[in-house]
């Protein structure tokens, strides 16, 4: 791949971005979460993680400065950084008195995450408040780089190997909560920071849900959303498995829905829009008779963006009128419930290549049967 | 103590009624009306995030796992549970609460809109540090005016634990004692700091907690850091900051195996014996000199706040206490007690990982 973008270029894209819009400062806010579908721009701007609320100063020469908690986080901050930045309890209030010391035309990026009091503390020493600039900040910086693609393929390769090692665990009697925990300690084994792994089984369910306490029973249809994250940048693949073998019906019903991921996947290419990529896969699912499905209550969105940075190009969506860059990454999902066999779950993550989708995965979803034999945690 | 976040809670958080009786949510819920009618209010909103749901665990049994969740409690009626998350999820967030009338989060000014119709006269707002602006004025739209805040008085409710409980906290300190075990196991191995977190982190769910938060040192000194898998190799941790969370209830402390946990040790023995109910924070701040002492609530949040200077221990009552050092960064030594009529039961109390010769 010719395209390598890096966290420099990023900076470079996001200053001609300030100074189009007249901002002699830029204060990014992270409130300290890191979510797989919400954007953390700190993350997306310094590849820093914080573990608490943390701010940057970028400032239009592009330097930049950083106030993080909690305060014994100075060291790594520093690291990080360089002098300058630090560590404290209450960054909020540290950063308010910088900048009503030195007062700028300033934009903000990521305050309507933070607690109100953080927000109501930063924005008070801003002339009205800074100009919300999250909408430019993202859209001007939306591919990823090529470190967090690279990210991302060894996201992919550890969820398919968590994928792997669910069918080998999973058996009947063995709790839905358990067996995610078992997948997710797996992950991390093999270099996962983190995961947000939706699971939950049952002989007819009508969405994914975080996991409880249910015992599985044979003939349950496991759904799966695993994504992990490496070094903060998460993927995900979302996939069905049998609980033993599954019925014709399911397996029809379940290539149908592969079928609705190809269509979706073979429209993405640098300059369409996302919403064509959704529209894709509603009319594949339409044309199958199952127009009324492809719509709110049961369908809201066919994929997303994956963060933990920037969760742009966004939502899957027909109303998604962004246009595809190369080196977005996002993932096409027709996750969908279906009456013949309730909600099953269907998607694999992509890159946007110069010619068309670079797909993560090595194997893409097809319907799993899990033997029951069970392995150790 | 500030914890990196996990993106989604994955372990057993069902409600088991054999663990925490419907009787105790509802003396819960009836003591929590009893402050609102003492505050004259129509109801209060309770709000949990992933910052802090302690509030609303202790209230509800809930663990928002997707995003905010909130507790409509009117003084009179049923209590709503709203949750962050699709319809269909409802059944598995039902299994997480005692509560009947469990509801997908529309939209907080949707769903709130119905809050003056349901009772006239100000609302009570707890935990709202977690909120965001938008929430937080969703709230003070709904409620007509900016609510009272409750959290104050919520926190004083949360600190006295019924006897039914005790067993579950008591139960979290023994899972504490076996990830530390399980973190000095690997130490004393050799292995890498992620390796380390991972021995922990299993050794906690194999004992049966639900969360596990963890920050190393990198270096055989300086503070507890993230764990990352790109962390340096170094088998001497020497700082440990470690919470887990069991039955609801989250445990957290820190240890130190630097060359000043001998003489935090020497602290602790000769502070352990003086602790007993009607002692205060201030009062033991004499004793520990020229260490400081920090003591801190149990309960349902992974960050309780601190007891006041003044404000004496009382049986019944479970606490964190941690005695530090300034002399070197991140030094301490913390343990877990509950504090009983006729002295104090040792729930937990950290020990440095490698013996200090080692590090």
């Amino acid at each position: 791949m010719s395209y390598e973008p890096r966290l420099a270029d990023r900076r470079k894209a996001i200053v001609e971005a300030m100074a189009a819009a007249g901002l002699e400062r830029l204060v990014l806010a992270s409130n300290g979460l890191h979510m797989i579908d919400l954007p953390n721009p700190v993350l997306h701007l310094t590849g820093f993680r914080s573990v608490g609320p943390c701010f940057v100063c970028l400032e239009a020469d592009g330097t930049s400065l950083a106030i993080a908690a909690p305060g014994d986080d100075g060291e790594r901050l520093e690291r990080h950084f360089g002098s300058g930045s630090f560590a404290c309890d209450e960054p909020a209030g540290a950063l308010a008195m910088r900048l009503a010391a030195n007062p700028r035309v300033t934009g903000t990026v990521g305050f309507g995450a933070l607690p109100h009091r953080l927000a109501g503390r930063v924005q008070a020493a801003l002339a009205d408040g800074g100009l919300a600039f999250d909408r430019p900040f993202y859209s001007r910086s939306g591919p990823k780089t090529a470190a967090e693609i690279t990210r991302a393929r060894r996201a992919t390769e550890i969820a398919e190997q968590g994928y792997a090692h669910l069918k080998r665990m999973a058996r009947p009697g063995m709790r839905e909560c358990d067996l995610a925990v078992g997948v997710n300690l797996f992950m991390k084994e093999l270099g996962a920071d983190d995961c947000f792994l939706m699971l939950n089984a049952g002989p007819r369910s009508e969405a994914v849900m975080p996991s409880s306490e249910r015992p599985m029973e044979r003939g349950d249809l496991i759904l799966a959303e695993l994504s992990p994250s490496v070094e903060g940048q998460f993927v995900q693949i979302c996939r069905t498995i049998c609980l033993g073998d599954p019925p014709d019906a399911t397996r029809q019903a379940y290539d149908l829905l592969v079928g609705a991921m190809s269509a979706g996947i073979a429209r993405v290419r640098p300059g369409r829009k996302m919403g064509d990529v959704c529209r894709a896969v509603d009319d594949f699912l339409s044309e199958a008779g199952y127009a009324e499905y492809s719509r709110p209550p049961f369908i809201r969105r066919r994929g997303h963006g994956l963060g933990g940075g920037s969760i742009f190009p966004g939502d899957v969506a027909v109303d998604n009128e962004t246009i595809l860059e190369e080196g977005m990454l996002f993932i096409v999902h027709p996750n969908q419930y279906l009456p013949e066999t309730g909600y099953m779950m269907c998607g694999d993550p992509l890159v946007v290549g110069h010619d068309g989708p670079l797909l993560l995965s090595a194997t893409l979803a097809s319907l799993a049967s899990a033997t029951g034999g069970g392995a150790g945690p | 103590m500030m914890m990196r976040n996990i993106t989604l809670p994955t372990g057993p958080y069902d409600w088991h009624p054999e663990r925490v009786s419907r009787a105790v949510y509802e003396a819960r819920l009836a003591a929590f009306r009893e402050v609102l009618q003492a505050h004259g209010l129509a109801g209060c909103i309770v709000s949990g995030s992933t910052f802090d749901d302690g509030a609303l665990a202790w209230l509800t049994g809930f663990t928002p796992k997707l995003g905010p969740a909130f507790a409509i409690v009117p003084a009179a009626g049923e209590p709503r549970l709203l949750f962050s998350g699709g319809a269909g999820m409802r059944p598995s967030a039902q299994k997480l609460t005692w509560l009947a009338d469990v509801k997908a989060l529309r939209g907080l000014a949707t769903d709130l809109a119905e809050l003056r119709a349901a009772g006239s006269g100000a609302w009570g707002l707890a935990e709202d540090a977690g909120l965001t602006w938008d929430d937080r004025g969703a709230i003070v739209a709904a409620c007509g005016g900016e609510p009272v805040d409750i959290t104050p008085a919520m926190d004083h409710l949360r600190r006295a634990h019924e006897p039914d409980v005790l067993p579950l906290i008591r139960r979290a300190g023994a899972v504490m004692r076996h990830v530390e075990t399980a973190l000095r196991d690997s130490a004393v191995a050799g292995r890498t700091r992620w390796a380390m977190r991972l021995a922990a982190e299993r050794s906690a769910h194999m004992a049966g907690a639900q969360d596990i938060r963890m920050r190393l040192s990198r270096r055989d000194f300086g503070p507890a850091e993230p764990v990352d898998p790109d962390g340096v190799m170094h088998p001497a941790c020497a700082a440990v900051a470690l919470a887990v969370r069991v039955d609801n209830y989250w445990l957290c402390g820190r240890t130190w195996s630097g060359s000043h946990a001998p003489a935090l040790r020497s602290v602790w023995e000769r502070f352990a014996p003086r602790l007993a109910a009607g002692g205060t924070a201030a009062s033991f701040a004499q004793i520990v000199a020229p260490a400081r002492v920090e003591i801190c609530a149990v309960g349902h949040s992974l960050v309780e706040r601190a007891l006041e200077a003044g404000e004496p221990l009382s049986p019944g009552q479970c606490v964190g206490i941690t005695l530090a050092t300034d002399a070197a960064e991140g030094a301490g030594l913390s343990a877990v007690v509950e504090i009983g009529t006729s002295g104090v039961h040792v729930l937990w109390l950290a020990a440095p990982l490698q013996p200090t010769e080692q590090v």
